[in-house]
C-alpha cells in the first residue's frame, strides 16, 4: 500500500569515524538500530508479500449473494463493506390489499472481492457466498475453471492459401477436414 | 465467529488485511531458531516492537508523505534507558518475531501461539530478567498473554522503569516556553490491564519537566476514550469520528502537545493530524502529537545514541497526495 518511493537508499550510518574511541554500547545500539531499519525496508520491498496479498484479496473467486426474502434491510453489511460493494434498494411488493416497499441490500458484483465480511456481520444470515463466474468449488477449495484448450488450426491452411486466394471453392483435395463444416449449412435450409 | 477451519470457500472466514499483517503473519511461518549473536548481554532487554514496520506501511509517516515518526520511539527509549543507567540488550526483530497482539485480537489464535512459543523460547534462552517495552500493546501481551511473569521474567512498560529509577529531567532554562501537555491513556496498558495498570507513571514523568504543565483531557484515566481503532483492523468514518472527537478534546484544553504511550495511538492521531494539517484555513489541532518517550528524550541533553532513522537528505515533507499506485 504505502510504497516508499521517496526514501533513497540507506542513510549511510557511518557519518564520522571520530578519533575518540566510540562507546561500545553506542556502537552496538547504532548497529542494531540500522539493522532493524533496513530489515523493515527489505521486508516491504519483498514483492512476494505484496503479490500474495493481492492474490489473497482479489483472487478468492467468490462473491456475496443476498437472499431477499430473509434480508431485513438493517444495512449492517453496507456499513461494514470496505469495497463499496453493497447498495440499498427499495423493493416494491404488491399485495391484494395494498402495496409497500422494503429496503434490501444488493451486491455490486464488480466491486465485491469475496472477503465474506458482510456474511459475517449479517444478523439474519441473509448473505451467502457463491463462486464467481469462471470459478468452481472443487475439493473444498475455490479454483478457476480450466479453460478448454484452444482449438487446433484445422488442417494445413498454409499450403493452399498463397496458391489460389481468389478461388475459394477450388481445393477439393483436402482430406483431413472433419465433416462438421459441410453438413451444417445443408440442413439449415430445410 | 472466526474459524480457521478449511471451508468450502477457502481458508476460514477471514477479512483482508493491510500488507502489514501479511508481513507480520509471514514471520510465523518459519520457526527455526537462528544462530543468535548478541554482542552485549544484559539482564535488561528492550523490545522495540514493530515501529519500523509502521513507518513503512503508513502513508503519513516520515518515509512516505507525512511527518509522523514511529521509529524515533526506538531511539528515544534507548536514550532514556541510558539516562537512568541501564544498558539494555536489544531484542532485535531479526531474531524475534512480532509479539502477536494483533493476531490474537483478530482471532488468529494459532498464529499467536506460534509466535508466543518462539518468542518465549528466545527470551528464556538469552537469560532476560526484565523485559522493557515501549509499546502499550506489547506490555499487555508480554505480561498477560505470554504469562512471562509466572516464569520469573518481569515485564515493565518503559515509563514504569523510568519512574522507578528516578529519571531526572534537567531544567529547561529561563527562556523555555511554557507548554501545556495532554496525555492519552492507551487502552491496552490502562483500562484493559487488570493488574498493574500504567496510570501514574507517565503523569509523574511529565510533571518532572519543569516548563510543562500537565492538563487532563475531558475523559481521562479509567474513563478515557479510545483513540478510535484497535489493532488497525478497520478504519472508516465512524472510527475516524472517534479519533476526531478525542483530538478535539485536546483542542478544548488548549494543549501544545498530545502525548500517548502507544505507537498505535500515535498512528491514528498522526493520520488525522496529517489530513487536517493540509486543509487551508483549518486552525484546529494546532499541536504536536508524539510519543511520551520522544517528548522526554527531547528534553534531555545529548544526541540519540542510536543515530536516527530520519533521512538526512530530506528537508521537508513532500506535498500531500497519493503518488502512484491506487
Amino acid at each position: 500500500m504505502a510504497a516508499p518511493t521517496t526514501a533513497p537508499p540507506p542513510p549511510a550510518p557511518a557519518p564520522a569515524a571520530p578519533a575518540v574511541p566510540e562507546d561500545p554500547h553506542v556502537a552496538y545500539y547504532r548497529k542494531v538500530r540500522q539493522m532493524n531499519w533496513e530489515l523493515a525496508k527489505a521486508r516491504y520491498k519483498d514483492k512476494g508479500v505484496k503479490a500474495r496479498t493481492q492474490e489473497y484479496i482479489r483472487g478468492r473467486g467468490t462473491t456475496a449473494i443476498v437472499d431477499e426474502e430473509v434480508c431485513m434491510g438493517c444495512m449492517h453489511c453496507f456499513d461494514n463493506c470496505a469495497f463499496e460493494a453493497i447498495s440499498a434498494l427499495e423493493r416494491k411488493f404488491s399485495l391484494p390489499d395494498y402495496t409497500y416497499s422494503s429496503r434490501k441490500a444488493t451486491i455490486i458484483v464488480e466491486n465485491c472481492v469475496g472477503c465474506e465480511k458482510c456474511a459475517i456481520v449479517c444478523p439474519v444470515d441473509a448473505i451467502n457466498m457463491i463462486t464467481k463466474f469462471g470459478f468452481q468449488s472443487k475439493e473444498g477449495k475455490v479454483v478457476e475453471i480450466e479453460k478448454p484448450a484452444p482449438p487446433k488450426p484445422l488442417g494445413p491452411p498454409a499450403a493452399p492459401a498463397p496458391a489460389a486466394p481468389p478461388k475459394p471453392a477450388a481445393p477439393p483435395s483436402v482430406p483431413p477436414k472433419p465433416a462438421t463444416p459441410p453438413p451444417a449449412p445443408t440442413p439449415g435450409g430445410a | 465467529m472466526m474459524t480457521t477451519d478449511e471451508t468450502e470457500y477457502g481458508p476460514g472466514r477471514t477479512i483482508p488485511h493491510p500488507i502489514l499483517f501479511r508481513v507480520l503473519d509471514s514471520e510465523a511461518e518459519d520457526t527455526t531458531v537462528p544462530e543468535i549473536q548478541v554482542e552485549q548481554k544484559s539482564e535488561f532487554a528492550y523490545y522495540p516492537g514493530c515501529v519500523d514496520y509502521y513507518d513503512m506501511e503508513m502513508q503519513f509517516s516520515h518515509v512516505n508523505y507525512g511527518d509522523t515518526n514511529h521509529g524515533i520511539i526506538f531511539d528515544s527509549s534507548i536514550k532514556l534507558l541510558r539516562a537512568v543507567g541501564i544498558e539494555p540488550m536489544i531484542l532485535d526483530r531479526s531474531f524475534m518475531k512480532c509479539c502477536g497482539h494483533d493476531q490474537l485480537w483478530q482471532g488468529k489464535v494459532d498464529v499467536f501461539e506460534t509466535m508466543r512459543d518462539y518468542n518465549t523460547k528466545i527470551i528464556k534462552m538469552l537469560g532476560v530478567k526484565t523485559l522493557v517495552t515501549s509499546c502499550a500493546e506489547g506490555y499487555r501481551t508480554f505480561k498477560l498473554d505470554y504469562g512471562l511473569e509466572k516464569q520469573g521474567i518481569r515485564v515493565v512498560h518503559i515509563t514504569q522503569i523510568l519512574y522507578e529509577r528516578g529519571l531526572r529531567v534537567p531544567p529547561q532554562g529561563e527562556n523555555a516556553k511554557k507548554i501545556r501537555v495532554a496525555y492519552q491513556d492507551p487502552c491496552r496498558s490502562c483500562r484493559q490491564m487488570p493488574v498493574d495498570p500504567v496510570y501514574e507513571e507517565p503523569r509523574e514523568l511529565i510533571k518532572r519537566v519543569d516548563n510543562a504543565e500537565l492538563v487532563e483531557l475531558k475523559t481521562f484515566r479509567a474513563d478515557a476514550q479510545c483513540c478510535g481503532v484497535a489493532q488497525m483492523m478497520y478504519c472508516n468514518d465512524k472510527t475516524k469520528g472517534l479519533t476526531r472527537k478525542r483530538m478535539d478534546e485536546a483542542d478544548d484544553v488548549d494543549a501544545d502537545y498530545l502525548l500517548t504511550a502507544c505507537p498505535k495511538c500515535l498512528t491514528h492521531f498522526g493520520c488525522l493530524h496529517h489530513e487536517n494539517k493540509w486543509k487551508p484555513g483549518e486552525e484546529r489541532q494546532a499541536y504536536r502529537v508524539m510519543d511520551i518517550t520522544q517528548f522526554l528524550a527531547e528534553r534531555l541533553p545529548g544526541d540519540y545514541p542510536t543515530g536516527s532513522n530520519v533521512d538526512p537528505k530530506r528537508k521537508e515533507a513532500p506535498l500531500p497526495g497519493r503518488k502512484g499506485g491506487w
